[in-house]
């Protein structure tokens, strides 16, 4: 890994992928310095140019939402600190995505478990055993049911984020505030409201 | 050959080591509990069925240590009779009998010693 | 037999089954000198699970010293112990090889229940559970429960004196005296 690769940032790693969205994000608000939208064909070789980048796999983990299975990896460099979370979303009939435990073999373990509590199938792990959850367990518990379901879009505003877009493809709606969505954390708007309050009393 | 007390000492010593090690086997069988059923009889895995073959090849290295104790453990158990009975001995002859028999005993301390046993380095070149 | 844990559909919870035989030489006397010397020499078989194993640990140590009262030799194997101490959140994936473990100790056997979460699932203990056994007397018969998230050092040992009561049919050690209500000298 040459100096110079350690220090190119994902916007011009991912950029040959075409990624659907790429921001810049507000590491003190959300954590991550940069995040990304990819497809489930670009994923592997995502993972493999960010393996030959230096980074290293932190996490992979799930999301129930309206739009679908979402699940997110987050890369992080030993070298230059930043986070990179990439979100892939599955659909939720077939949940399928291929798996990056041929790149990072610590990602096998993290697919099992993602796998367990969401049921989406990562196409090439080479472990089935459920990691956490009994074998024989009927159902994903942490699939949510479609009334507690948020739109992905408010569940990453409840977050606070303020993030500068680097790239975004024609018809990505992913992130488009919904008509109907009400705010995910409904106690985050009453303190915005007694904030208010306050500031006006 | 005439049946004296050193025969009969023999033997009850034989008999008690025999019910030193038996009779508490036997015992526990006459008055401790039996459980039975379930998974008993399985071979112990840490809670897991066992799988894969229990004949498995270890380090050939291990032969040091059985070597050592032959070396110190067996060699004290064939001094104890030589010693009762050097007292009464003559000459030089049965010195030079110990003198072989230990010498050899040495030799297998310092072939251990040069193999580095006795310190204690990251890896033992053997 | 305790729940297969490969390709089988498994019931999530199989209870321990098979039993114990009486001794075929039961007389009272001697079964009560038996059941003394067995008390002040129990050994533990530590099952530390999660947090309640620190506690153990900490019994097993100098200054809560449970060899004092006779169970200093913690047995890793079942084949070699009598009281299985399950210190911890027992999941539904490790309930087989509890409850294999428990049918693997030769008798006389006790369990001891340390800690909330091996009593009744403790803090873990709610609608829509699905994944933690919700008290190990679920799987296996329990002799002792000794509640506390975690309990003190001190409560583990009040819950070896109340087996030992149990095998012997008296307390051997000391109620420890009342603590007067302050410190002294302030909050």
């Amino acid at each position: 890994m040459t100096p110079d690769t350690a220090s190119v940032t994902p916007d011009v790693l991912l950029a040959p992928l075409d990624p659907a969205y790429l921001a810049d994000e507000n590491p003190a608000r959300t954590g991550l310095r940069w995040s990304a939208f990819l497809s489930a064909d670009a994923l592997p070789r995502a993972a493999a140019l960010l393996l030959e980048a230096g980074w290293h796999l932190e996490d992979i983990c799930g999301l129930d939402v309206r739009e679908g299975l979402m699940a997110v990896y987050h890369f992080d460099r030993m070298t230059s600190p930043g986070r990179l979370a990439i979100r892939v979303l599955a659909d939720r009939e077939t949940p399928v995505l291929p798996s990056i435990a041929d790149i990072y073999q610590g990602a096998e373990w993290h697919e099992r478990e993602t796998a367990d509590f969401y049921g989406i199938a990562f196409t090439g792990n080479p472990n089935s055993m459920p990691l956490l959850l009994p074998e024989g367990m009927q159902g994903h518990p942490l699939l949510k049911d479609a009334a507690a379901r948020a739109p992905l879009a408010a569940l990453l505003a409840a977050q606070g984020r303020e993030d500068t877009v680097l790239r975004k493809a024609e018809g990505f709606t992913l992130l488009e505030p919904a008509e109907d969505a009400k705010p995910a954390k409904p106690a985050k708007a009453k303190a915005a409201a007694t904030e208010e309050g306050a500031d006006n009393a | 050959m005439v049946f004296d007390i050193l025969h009969l000492a023999i033997i009850l010593f034989l008999i008690a080591g025999l019910a030193f090690a038996g009779g508490p086997l036997i015992l526990a069988l006459l008055v401790a509990p039996r459980a039975r059923g379930g998974d008993l009889g399985m071979s112990y895995e840490c809670g897991m069925r066992p799988h894969g073959n229990a004949w498995t090849r270890f380090g050939i290295n291990y032969y040091v240590y059985a070597l050592l104790f032959i070396a110190f453990d067996v060699d004290v158990l064939y001094l104890f009779p030589a010693a009762a009975h050097y007292h009464t001995t003559v000459g030089w002859a049965a010195f030079v009998e110990i003198c072989v028999f230990l010498f050899f005993l040495v030799l297998a301390l310092v072939y251990f010693r040069a193999k580095g046993v006795f310190t204690w380095p990251r890896k033992i070149a053997l | 037999m305790a729940a297969q844990d490969c390709p089988v559909r498994p019931p999530l919870i199989a209870p321990a089954t098979g039993g114990i035989d009486a001794p075929i030489v039961n007389v009272a006397p001697v079964q009560k000198i038996l059941d003394v010397c067995r008390a002040m020499s129990l050994w533990p078989m530590t099952f530390g699970l999660a947090c309640c194993a620190i506690e153990m640990m900490a019994v097993g140590m100098a200054r809560f010293d449970i060899s004092r009262f006779g169970a200093e030799v913690f047995r890793p194997s079942p084949r070699q112990s009598d009281l299985m101490i399950v210190a911890g959140t027992v999941t539904r994936k490790m309930a087989p090889a509890l409850v294999r473990l428990y049918e693997q100790m030769p008798a006389p056997r006790y369990v001891m229940a340390l800690g909330n979460c091996a009593i009744s699932g403790g803090p873990f203990n709610f609608e829509g559970q699905y994944a933690i056994v919700e008290g190990v007397d679920n799987l296996v018969p329990v002799d002792v429960y000794v509640p506390g998230c975690p309990p003190r050092p001190e409560a583990l040992l009040e819950g070896l004196f109340q087996i030992q009561h149990k095998i012997t049919g008296r307390r051997w050690w000391p109620v420890p005296a009342e603590i007067s209500g302050s410190m002294g000298g302030g909050a």
